[in-house]
């Protein structure tokens, strides 16, 4: 029993879940069957250092990069950047829920149409669901 | 009607030199493997490998930690690797939850009497992941040792009986050769 109890002690296991990670590029990288370099080949970086930190989630990659990606692995970006993409959305999501009470406050009366068609499209956004 | 919530579960094998790991992502029917491989340790140590452990952890962040349940009848692994997943599954926090996978469970991820042998579900498992098909070893001879690269496939086969929609069979009567 002492030997388990050393061995609770060396792992602190922590975890935070259901949220998908941030990005699957080594996922698609891996079904494909591309090496690092070569998916660094076809980015047109010199060496698979750069895919390595942008699958290990130490870098994010560049607009450009992440096209490249879609381009490679024929997904869209929001799929390949899963994580990253549920963090905007609900970053945008909450703004807009601030910006609609902003609106909502500078125009208590009547509303013209702009504002209306506005708070319209806020509500949308609020209400925005993740892709399945 | 009960909402479906996406699950991440890291299942995890260890071998003689290292842990065999397979991350699968799934919600109902639609599961998929996000990653796989072998973390060697270079001996039978298991300190290096409950490190190597907690960086896959820290790295897929799982709602499950599926292992096999070392009580369970047809465990049969040495005494280290008793003590391993002794240590894992009583060191996680409370969020992690920890499901051990008795072979019983594992043989019913597929049809029997196909998943009744190791090489059976590792077929029914790369099949199932065809991108696992490349790592698939070729069937032991008796004097032949184990593939290390059969615990990815072990790894593979825990955490699908990890997932209601994909273990039909789970309560199924034991018909493994082990069970008798």
């Amino acid at each position: 029993m002492r030997r388990v109890d050393r061995m609770r002690a060396n792992l602190h296991l922590s975890s935070v879940a259901n949220h998908p990670l941030q990005n699957y590029l080594r996922t698609h990288r891996r079904r494909t069957g591309f090496f690092q370099e070569e998916v660094a080949a076809l980015l047109g970086a010199a060496s698979g250092t750069k895919v390595s930190l942008h699958e290990n989630f130490a870098r994010r990659p560049a607009l450009n990069a992440a096209f490249a990606y879609e381009i490679i692995f024929n997904r869209p970006a929001h799929e390949l950047f899963a994580g990253d993409y549920e963090d905007v959305r609900l970053a945008v999501r909450s703004r807009a829920a601030l910006l609609a009470k902003r609106l909502r406050e500078k125009t208590p009366g009547s509303r013209s149409l702009r504002v209306t068609r506005k708070l319209e499209l806020l509500q949308a956004i609020t209400e925005s669901k993740p892709f399945a | 009607m009960k909402k479906k919530t996406m699950v991440r579960i890291l299942a995890i094998d260890p071998y003689s030199r290292g842990v065999g790991f397979a991350a699968i992502e799934g919600e109902g029917r639609a599961v998929s493997l996000i990653d796989w491989g072998l973390r060697t340790t270079g001996k039978a140590d298991n300190r290096r490998s409950a490190r190597a452990i907690e960086t896959l952890i820290s790295r897929f962040r799982p709602d499950i930690l599926a292992l096999e349940n070392w009580g369970a009848p047809g465990f049969r692994r040495c005494h280290r690797v008793d003590l391993l997943l002794n240590g894992i599954a009583s060191s996680h926090d409370r969020r992690l939850r920890v499901r051990l996978v008795s072979q019983r469970q594992v043989c019913a991820i597929g049809p029997l009497p196909h998943t009744s042998t190791k090489y059976g579900r590792a077929r029914f498992v790369a099949d199932r992941f065809p991108e696992l098909e490349p790592f698939l070893p070729p069937v032991r001879k008796l004097w032949m040792p184990e593939d290390s690269r059969m615990s990815i496939f072990d790894a593979a086969s825990f955490g699908l009986a990890c997932f209601p929609a994909e273990n039909p069979g789970a309560d199924r009567p034991k018909q493994t050769p082990n069970s008798a």
